[in-house]
């Protein structure tokens, strides 16, 4: 197998696939941090 | 042709498939236009994931790609690298906001959440939107119509003319019967079925040679494209990449992010749709790289058709059952896109032209409204059996740039409308018109040459590095123009406060 096959059949999808993970991440920190405030906000009044 | 009857056998159970979840539908699309057209935005993220990756697909995954990754190797990476990395953040970055502001505000379809950001009481937005839909979405139904036909006529027999009539019934019974969540239910078992025959027939193919050995042996043996996926140049890279710009724009797949019924829930719908999008691709190019390794020359598959490169295969190593999964993988290919857009067209007619605009400010039956659907969507079916029928050159003229287009248009409006406080109402309607002209300028040179214009797809390689698909500087120019025109005129006073609600 050439570095051109094992790039373009392997390292592109797994890269895609693990943007996918951090946006999922980054999403997840997001709405997590989301809550926190509404939750202080309500506990504030 | 394949008459076994296993083979027929899985396509009948197929089609009474499709049609029994129509008919379970119909009590769930009955309640009224989002009921009709957002399956009361209530599905979950399974449903809404699958449908999304299936209903952007079409049959040009299914034997598109496979036929390029055939022809030209590890071309097809490229081709579907852009897309799904576009949809990826998409689903995670511009879904959510969507989703809420769609919500918000009551929008149904996505001239809807122009309309409304921009309070436009002139109905400028929406007029120009729903005419550019409804003429790219009608073209594209038809087109699909077509492939369902001629599908039909390869595989079992039929005649292409009651192929078409045959694609289009069942579509239409199940749409018109159960509306969105129809669309939804069977976009869920055509993603199964699309994904199965991808994964499942390079695998049977591979196992057969004896591993993959033979496979690469084959790519070697080709050389160029088929060991190097950078062989292609710049120009011809970020070209096939650019068709991820379509993504942003086109309804078809928008709307799906309106339906969910959690919206926390999006991340995961993304997540889903983003593994989905991966196996369906990497198995489509697969499939053509495996088919190297049985058809070294592309004269042994039936007339020279690299797109045949799929059904040719399954004929060489599977069985009459296989080979019936396989006919319905490509039927569910066509009619996952068809049924959406047809949906989408049904959506601008009722609710964009006839509620919003002729019925602005009567109240109007919502059961009233659904029956209204319903024979609008017979309707538009009807008609785009018949351009196929009688101006099938005009329709796939249509198609040709019906993605890019689409994509120009409304992925810029649609983006800085949901991000850019600044954007304005005249912004947007001027990015959507050079958006669409660039497009077609740049797809259609030489036929639209005009003296007082320079050579457009010469042009934009220049600028662009070589780039000379048309989606690239369509978009590029799209939002260049829809930037300039809102930094010189006035944005609504409620700008603020709207992004800040919908990214919270």
């Amino acid at each position: 197998m050439t570095f051109g096959i094992f790039f373009g059949m392997f390292i592109v999808p797994i890269c895609i696939l693990a943007l996918g993970l951090i946006c999922f991440k980054i999403v997840e920190k997001k709405e997590k941090k989301t809550i926190e405030k509404v939750n202080e906000g309500g506990t504030n009044e | 042709m394949n008459t076994n009857p296993i083979t027929i056998a899985v396509l009948v159970v197929y089609l009474i498939a499709l049609l029994a979840i129509g008919a379970y539908s119909t009590k769930k699309s009955k309640g009224g236009l989002t009921d009709f057209f957002l399956a009361g935005r209530n599905l979950n993220k399974i449903t809404v994931a699958l449908s999304a990756v299936s209903s952007g697909r079409s049959g040009w995954l299914v034997l598109g790609v496979s036929g390029i990754a055939y022809v030209a190797g590890l071309k097809a990476v490229w081709a579907i690298a852009g897309y799904i990395t576009v949809e990826v953040l998409m689903f995670f970055f511009v879904a959510p906001r969507f989703r809420k502001y769609s919500e918000k505000t009551g929008s149904i379809t996505i001239t809807d959440i122009l309309e409304n950001r921009y309070e436009d009481k002139s109905n400028l937005l929406r007029v120009t939107a729903s005419i550019i839909i409804i003429f790219f979405m009608v073209a594209y139904v038809g087109a699909q119509v077509v492939a369902g036909g001629t599908a039909f006529s390869t595989s079992i027999g039929l005649s292409p003319a009651g192929g078409m009539w045959l694609t289009a019934i069942i579509i239409l019974v199940y749409t018109m019967l159960g509306g969105f969540y129809a669309v939804s239910k069977t976009d869920v078992v055509q993603a199964c079925l699309m994904i199965f025959s991808l994964v499942l027939l390079p695998i049977i193919a591979i196992v057969k040679l004896g591993g993959l050995g033979p496979v690469f042996e084959a790519m070697k043996t080709q050389g160029g494209g088929f060991v190097d996926p950078f062989v292609f140049g710049f120009g011809a890279i970020v070209g096939l990449l650019g068709i991820g710009f379509g993504s942003p724009g086109n309804p078809h797949i928008l709307v799906r992010y309106m339906s969910l019924k959690d919206a926390s829930e999006m991340r995961k719908a993304a997540m889903i749709g983003t593994i989905w999008n991966v196996i369906m691709g990497w198995g489509a190019i697969w499939l053509g790289l495996v088919g190297r390794a049985y058809f070294p020359d592309i004269s042994m598959l039936p007339n020279g058709n690299r797109e045949a490169i799929f059904t040719s295969l399954g004929a060489k190593v599977g069985n009459p059952l296989l080979m019936g999964v396989l006919l319905v993988a490509v039927l569910a290919a066509i009619m996952s896109s068809a049924d959406s857009q047809l949906l989408v067209a049904s959506s601008t007619v009722v609710r964009d032209i006839y509620e919003r605009i002729f019925k602005k400010n009567t109240e109007i039956d919502q059961r009233k409204l659904v029956i209204y659907s319903r024979i609008s969507t017979a309707v538009i079916m009807i008609l785009a059996v018949l351009l196929a029928f009688s101006a099938k050159d005009f329709v796939f003229w249509l198609v040709l740039f019906a993605w890019g287009g689409l994509g120009a248009c409304f992925g810029p409006a649609l983006l800085l409308s949901l991000f850019w406080k600044k954007t304005t109402k005249q912004g947007v309607f001027w990015g959507m018109i050079v958006g669409v002209i660039t497009v077609i300028l740049v797809k259609k040179q030489p036929e639209f040459t005009f003296t007082f214009l320079p050579d457009m797809k010469a042009l934009f390689s220049k600028l662009l590095f070589g780039v000379t698909y048309e989606a690239v500087p369509g978009f590029l120019m799209a939002t260049l123009v829809t930037i300039i025109v809102s930094l010189l005129t006035k944005r609504p006073k409620n700008a603020d406060k709207i992004i800040e609600e919908i990214s919270s």
